[in-house]
């Protein structure tokens, strides 16, 4: 049987419900493989006050590199995926662009604090549209 | 119906094709780079959307990025203008799969036209006269090529199948020649146009380059609205156009016009379309169609009085023409000056950011432009930033209108070729009218000597 979108929706509730943190199903030749984010939003919060000390110049910009509509929560959970003062490493998910049934996500240029989702959600973003700007972690010299 | 329309397109045209969707209520979504950010158009837009960084192939050429725009923005049709994709049939395709709108001909009249070779037969089948030479991709045997040859008499020129533009194509005055030009354009083709059939004509050395603007709707109405005369080329490239062509029998004019008529009515043609032809001792030379508007479509506006994109967009609507072929009526004279961004003597292209830009006015002038003080002149892409129509009930008159015109045009921070036009208004064989495709290239090789 085909795997189709209302599975693998069904399927990430049961995982995040359960506790459980990956999937793996072979079937037919189809393979889908499903893991949970496990940070843990939230917790980060408090960073924040620390976190302010640096300048304003050193700000670095996450922006779109498609069309579509901004998206800062996956549309089946509840949390952004990152929020201002949380740590998140280079290549971090800040965000998704929503293009029909396409989602494009919006990635983190460096490693740091997130200093603010700059974009609004459900606004009509291009490529280019700043959408978090990220307070880089000092190199460690 | 459709009340939201996406330009595919930038510049001159965007604004063109906007200025038309406002006229008639329609919601215009503009898609564009990077580099076009700051555009008049993009600020007058319903929406706008940046689609990519300054590279065309990313941009105005990418198909996929244009098509989940027009999704996002909830477009249902998309105006190609001219150039980018205005020309792919595969694109043309593509939209009418999204079940969007294409303004433009069906995909299968794309590709039919683009295809030299399918387009002559095409067109001889509805008796379009065309440059003698068959109307069938050349042999591979070089001898049954030569025998070819010697029949249509030299010089002949071997054409590309899917050039077009005039590219992909060589002169061959003696047959001594012919086999490594034969083989030279073959391998030219299948690199730049992917389609390795050439086929061949007899080379005209003086022609003119006239051609017909024609209008058809879904409820088998065609029309051919004029002819334009846009010999002034440097290059294959049109600098000057004008309508009507000068000196030219009017009667054959009109025959050719609804010769033209004929081929659109037997392939199923919608839209707006051009019939390109060579002109030489009173005969017309069909030479290929292009199917979209065109750069020089004001000069027939102008003439007529017949709004061209906003026929275009009526009748992507599924709208009937409301306009009947005894009811068109060609006034006047105008005449088109391409403005580039460029040196007017190395030609060069000079981009960079217009810090003034005054336009000229008056009776019969009309300027198309995206240009404004403080706008860009991106260096991506090609270096046409107006046009300049002047109309007159003579041509003398439309000629003076544009040489005041000329002079009140100024635009500072950017070189343009204004003062190439002002020379080539002062040339005598231009006032007289009716030069050949070379005479812009000798006149300027002339005076570059002269000095």
């Amino acid at each position: 049987m085909p795997i189709d979108m209302t599975h693998i929706e069904r399927l990430a509730k049961l995982l995040e419900t359960s506790g459980v943190t990956s999937i793996e199903i072979d079937d037919e030749g189809q393979s889908l493989k499903l893991v949970m984010e496990t940070s843990a939003i939230g917790m980060t919060s408090s960073v924040r006050a620390d976190a302010i000390s640096s300048s304003e110049e050193t700000l670095v910009i996450a922006k779109a590199d498609v069309a579509g509509h901004f998206l800062a929560t996956h549309p089946w959970r509840a949390k952004p995926f990152a929020e201002p003062g949380q740590q998140i490493e280079a290549g971090a998910i800040v965000g998704l662009v929503k293009i029909g049934l396409l989602y494009a996500p919006v990635l983190s240029p460096a490693a740091g604090i997130l200093d603010a989702i700059t974009a609004e959600a459900g606004a009509m973003v291009g490529y280019g549209t700043p959408i978090a700007s990220i307070r880089p972690t000092a190199e460690t010299a | 119906m459709f009340d939201k329309v996406l330009i595919a397109n930038r510049g001159e045209i965007a604004f063109r094709i906007q200025r038309a969707c406002r006229a008639m209520g329609l919601k215009t979504v503009v898609v564009h780079s990077e580099a076009d950010r700051d555009a008049r158009y993009v600020a007058l837009a319903d929406q706008a959307l940046c689609i990519g960084p300054a590279s065309a192939s990313k941009t105005y050429l990418n198909p996929a990025a244009i098509l989940l725009a027009a999704e996002v923005s909830g477009a249902q049709a998309i105006h190609p203008g001219y150039g980018f994709l205005s020309e792919s049939a595969e694109f043309a395709e593509r939209v009418a799969q999204a079940g969007l709108a294409f303004i433009g001909p069906p995909a299968d009249c794309i590709r039919t036209m683009g295809d030299k070779v399918a387009a002559k037969r095409a067109m001889r089948l509805a008796g379009v006269p065309c440059v003698p030479g068959p109307d069938s991709a050349l042999p591979d045997d070089p001898a049954e090529v030569r025998a070819i040859a010697r029949k249509i008499g030299y010089p002949v020129i071997i054409k590309a199948a899917g050039g077009g533009g005039g590219r992909g194509m060589r002169i061959v005055r003696d047959e001594r020649d012919l086999d490594d030009a034969l083989a030279l354009t073959r391998a030219e083709a299948s690199q730049a146009f992917k389609n390795p059939a050439v086929y061949i004509e007899k080379f005209l050395e003086k022609p003119r380059h006239i051609e017909i603007q024609v209008l058809c709707d879904e409820h088998d109405n065609h029309l051919w609205l004029g002819d334009r005369d846009c010999s002034l080329q440097r290059r294959n490239q049109k600098v000057v156009e004008e309508a009507p062509a000068p000196g030219i029998d009017r009667a054959l004019v009109e025959q050719v016009g609804l010769s033209c008529v004929e081929a659109c009515r037997r392939i199923g043609y919608r839209g707006a379309g051009t019939f390109e032809f060579l002109y030489e001792d009173g005969q017309f030379f069909f030479i290929e169609m292009n199917t979209r508007v065109q750069v020089e479509h004001p000069v027939t506006e102008m003439t007529t009085g017949i709004d061209i994109v906003k026929e275009q967009i009526r009748i992507a609507r599924g709208e009937p023409l409301l306009i009947a072929q005894a009811d068109i009526r060609r006034v006047g004279h105008a005449i088109e000056f391409r403005i580039n961004a460029e040196d007017p003597a190395t030609f060069a292209p000079s981009p960079g950011t217009v810090t003034r830009w005054d336009v000229p006015g008056g009776i019969g002038i009309r300027v198309d432009t995206h240009m404004a003080s403080g706008a860009p002149v991106p260096r991506h892409y090609d270096s046409l930033i107006g046009k300049l129509i002047a109309h007159g009930s003579t041509r003398d008159e439309a000629l003076a209108r544009a040489r005041v015109a000329l002079s009140e045009l100024r635009a500072d921070g950017i070189r343009t070729n204004v003062p190439l036009h002002q020379a080539i208004l002062a040339d005598p064989a231009f006032r007289r009218g009716g030069c050949d495709i070379h005479h812009l290239e000798h006149w300027m090789a002339a005076r570059v000597a002269a000095q």
